[in-house]
């Protein structure tokens, strides 16, 4: 049975007709199943939970990156496959995962073609596509064996199970691939995007050190630093990073860039 | 740099590369599982069984050891190479060096030992590497 989730900010009435065409296109391709709508006093520990003892092997967040960190943080104790309907702007996730926006999604939930993808583990919150530490040159990435230090502090370092930093129109190769069981740190210095506007509002990222490992420690020798998961969560070092081979059943589109 | 088009072609046969670029240091014992390419700070040990390029702007000053080495930086410290080593005209080794084929461009330094290694003791050490994993 499937389960879709919408997420708080889909009440907005300017949703409501893209919501109806994707509820009359689930009818048609007949996916079509029980629906929840997330507010301020429905906790989504609940309704996930609720969900999995009425039958739910399929829960879909309906929403955007955000949406799918918050069901990521719950998804891995439960045994379902997760699907997605990117809706707004920030869809950095299921790009990567070849998953069309708005309706056109319907086709990928009935296409159903799954994968097995690496989940990222940091201290206890779980993450699928990274983590942020903005560049500072106190911290310290501990491998056991070795430790790797950023000596500049103008450089975004990331912990990546998915290549955030890859754009549609980008020429190199991701450099992550979130079914090998490892993931990547990643130091990337930035520079300036071409053009008169790109180079007075946008900054672009190129990865210049890539660490593939399954374990690190990320501390930080003054003051507590920040670490945001999935641009959406923040956790305080010391903080420990594992990845959790193959934890996660996920629909995935056939542009997937994996 | 005709050496590292070489280098560039054979990379894609493995696929996980691990990169120490110019705004980053290593401290302590790194061994990674596949090719390794070195633009930045290494300090300790820095072993690979597959390929070790070395920019012209690294500093390493590390033990160093790996299946072929492709060599345009500076290196303080012993090395070895399983297979061979290519050192472009910009190489510097302040150490000694073993390995089985060895070519080197005109301008290079070596200030230390060189032992070419023979086949025999090539798979030696390839089969004492395996025993003590």
């Amino acid at each position: 049975m499937f389960y879709y989730i919408y997420d708080i900010f889909l009440a907005d009435k300017k949703y409501s007709p893209l919501l109806y065409r994707i509820e009359a296109r689930l009818m048609d391709l007949g996916i079509n199943g029980r629906t929840e709508k997330l507010t301020i006093l429905k906790s989504l520990k609940e309704v996930m939970g609720d969900a999995v003892r009425k039958g739910a092997d399929t829960i879909v967040a309906v929403g955007d990156d955000a949406t799918i960190s918050k069901i990521i943080s719950l998804l891995p104790d439960l045994k379902v496959t997760l699907g997605i309907i990117p809706i707004g702007k920030n869809n950095k996730i299921a790009r990567i995962l070849g998953i069309p926006e708005n309706e056109l999604a319907c086709d990928t939930i009935s296409a159903r073609i799954t994968e097995r993808i690496d989940l990222g583990k940091a201290n206890n919150q779980y993450f699928i596509s990274s983590l942020e530490i903005p560049a500072q040159k106190e911290l310290i990435m501990d491998c056991g064996s070795y430790r790797i230090s950023p000596t500049s502090e103008n450089d975004l370092v990331s912990i990546c199970n998915f290549d955030t930093l890859l754009s549609n129109d980008s020429k190199r190769a991701s450099v992550c691939n979130p079914k090998d069981g490892i993931l990547e740190a990643i130091v990337s210095s930035s520079h300036k995007n071409s053009g008169f506007f790109g180079n007075i509002f946008k900054k672009e990222y190129s990865p210049d050190s890539v660490f593939p490992f399954k374990k690190i420690k990320l501390k930080c020798s003054k003051e507590c630093l920040p670490i945001i998961a999935d641009g959406q969560t923040t956790i305080k070092t010391p903080v420990t990073v594992e990845v959790l081979p193959k934890k996660l059943k996920i629909i995935v589109g056939k542009n997937r860039m994996f | 740099m005709a050496i590292f088009n070489n280098y560039d072609q054979r990379k894609n046969d493995h696929e996980t590369e691990t990169i120490i670029g110019p705004s980053v240091k290593v401290d302590g014992n790194f061994k990674a599982e596949g090719n390794v390419t070195v633009e930045g700070t290494v300090h300790g040990s820095l072993k690979t069984n597959h390929d070790l390029k070395i920019g012209p702007n690294a500093k390493i000053k590390a033990e160093v050891e790996a299946n072929n080495l492709f060599l345009s930086g500076e290196i303080r410290g012993n090395v070895k190479v399983i297979n061979k080593a290519q050192l472009a005209s910009s190489a510097q080794i302040l150490g000694n060096l073993e390995t089985k084929k060895l070519s080197v461009e005109e301008g290079a330094i070596i200030n230390g030992k060189c032992t070419m290694l023979s086949e025999v003791a090539a798979i030696e050490n390839k089969e004492a590497k395996k025993n003590q994993k």
